[in-house]
């Protein structure tokens, strides 16, 4: 049988023998188009395209996604099954997002040989282009989507994660006085696997972190990590899907804010703030009741360096391990790998890019 | 950091072009070519990044011997032979070790570094300072190809 995700028939085949969880109404599937899509570095994104039989016997058009790991490893240094673990929990709950359908590690059926997860597709799109427009007539809309965004970290923020299972899945910070700590020594455990490299950069930079961590975190919370403008799926103006859980932690909320994407605008019209950091943090106070520093925001945003070292670093190691490695492993190994020891030398007031006076 | 390295990142844009991008020109059999052109141009460029010091230094020690040989010839004009002593009795300075053992090199100096910074946990010690100021000129130095180089969209 030939095992191969690029394969319709085989997907077809594949489909057909996982239906049950396609839905319980689910009579037969013929799965007619597979293509990969280019959005996404890390880890690699399938769509599949087929009709479904349904229990009123008709065919209907559905698109699944099929997300594994590249041939050589992913990026991020999560498991694709921890990935597969945090939607599986959060399916069902407050916070939107695409319902995972299997998990799939049965030899013979894992693609490639390699294991995969598929989810249902959610109708939507990631792109807002009006977010980053500095126009005045757009400041409501803008502030609509923040505001709407805000809400889903809101919801994020106040999951009953340990109800749901999150801690078998991340590290629990003791207390939320310890988050900072937890973060810094659960990511230095996680590069200490793979570290072929020593970075007397990072050391500094770990260094100073620990001496600034904030200790006045309020309240550990499921973190969704990356997030914002590119992350999550659109639809009439509101957030239908949170995609991209590579980088959730349990622990500080200030910890999203650091990596929101365009999706807090500051704008400032006629002298006056409009929108911005401060008023975000206010908005998201008052639907979950959680304190949050514009300080603690800085730290996370200074910490966000060590994580993009940090996944550098993996893509280095998956790249010297391996004759060939795929091109884009070795580019963010390289380019973006300096960037990330940049942005650890800009922690540490370090500006070696500053042009000398003349 | 030192790694990737010019070798893996030639490995790695050959078979991109190899396996990802050649079956994608479809029946653009020019495009179909210059991939092969391309891939093949690489693989030698990464065997001269590997090769080519040693083999010019090997070369000109050769030819410097055989040149040197020359003045105690008969029927070698004296313009020539000004000419030969000039090319031969000026080497160029043998400058640096080879890149492999710069790299071992710096790994095990970097590694003391680490050492010593996590020794010493006063941020304002003379040492970490001067590690600081250090670290900034690393990335200076690495600026041209690790950031200048790159220009237009990536992906």
């Amino acid at each position: 049988m030939t095992a191969r995700l690029e394969d319709a028939d085989f997907v077809g085949r594949w489909f057909r023998h996982r239906m049950t969880r396609l839905g319980p109404e689910v009579a037969d599937v013929r799965m007619h188009d597979v293509r990969r899509l280019s959005r996404g570095v890390s880890r690699q994104t399938w769509s599949v395209i087929g009709s479904v039989l349904g229990g009123d016997g008709r065919w209907s058009e559905r698109e699944y996604i099929v997300r594994r790991d590249h041939e050589g490893g992913s990026i991020i240094p999560t498991s694709l099954r921890t990935e597969y673990e945090v939607y599986r929990r959060l399916n069902g709950s407050a916070v939107p997002t695409a319902d995972v359908l299997w998990y799939e590690d049965e030899p013979g059926w894992a693609p490639d040989g390699r294991e995969a997860y598929v989810r249902a597709k959610v109708p939507g799109d990631w792109l807002l282009p009006f977010i980053a427009d500095d126009d005045p007539e757009l400041d409501e809309a803008r502030v609509a989507a923040s505001k709407e965004h805000l809400d889903k970290l809101a919801l994020v923020h106040t999951l009953d994660w340990e109800a749901l299972g999150f801690g078998e899945v991340f590290a629990v910070p003791p207390s939320p006085a310890e988050c900072a700590e937890t973060l810094i020594g659960s990511v230095l455990s996680r590069l200490a696997e793979f570290q072929f490299e020593p970075s007397p950069l990072l050391a500094e930079c770990v260094a100073w972190l620990r001496d600034a961590a904030p200790r006045d975190c309020p309240r550990v919370t499921l973190c969704k990590g990356t997030n914002g403008h590119g992350e999550e799926v659109w639809s009439d103006g509101r957030i239908v899907a949170m995609s991209d859980w590579e980088l959730a932690v349990l622990g500080d909320p200030a910890y999203d804010f650091a990596q929101v994407q365009e999706m807090i605008p500051e704008i400032h019209r006629n002298g006056r703030r409009v929108w911005g950091l401060p008023e975000a943090l206010a908005y998201h106070r008052e639907r979950t009741g959680i304190e949050i520093t514009v300080r603690r925001v800085e730290f996370y945003r200074r910490f966000y360096g060590v994580l993009q070292f940090l996944y550098c670093h993996h893509a280095a190691a998956l790249v010297h391990r391996k004759e060939a490695a795929p091109l884009r492993f070795v580019w963010t190994a390289a380019e973006v790998g300096y960037h990330s020891r940049l942005r650890l030398a800009g922690v540490l007031g370090i500006d070696p890019l500053q042009e000398a006076p003349a | 950091m030192i790694h990737p390295g010019v070798d893996e990142i030639l490995a790695s844009v050959i078979d991109a072009v190899e396996n990802d991008i050649a079956p994608a020109a479809g029946g653009d059999e020019y495009a179909a070519s210059l991939c092969r052109t391309v891939a093949q141009m690489l693989r030698s460029v990464r065997v001269r990044v590997r090769d080519e010091t040693a083999s010019l230094a090997e070369d000109n020690a050769e030819l410097r011997a055989l040149l040197a040989g020359l003045p105690r010839r008969p029927g070698v004009p004296d313009e020539v032979l000004r000419e030969v002593a000039a090319a031969v009795g000026r080497r160029p300075e043998p400058r640096y070790p080879a890149l492999a053992e710069l790299q071992e090199d710096a790994v095990r100096l970097r590694s003391a570094l680490v050492s010593v910074i996590d020794a010493l946990p006063d941020a304002a010690d003379p040492v970490r300072v001067a590690a600081r100021d250090y670290l900034g000129r690393q990335l200076v130095r690495e600026r041209a190809w690790q950031r200048d180089a790159f220009t237009g969209p990536r992906r």
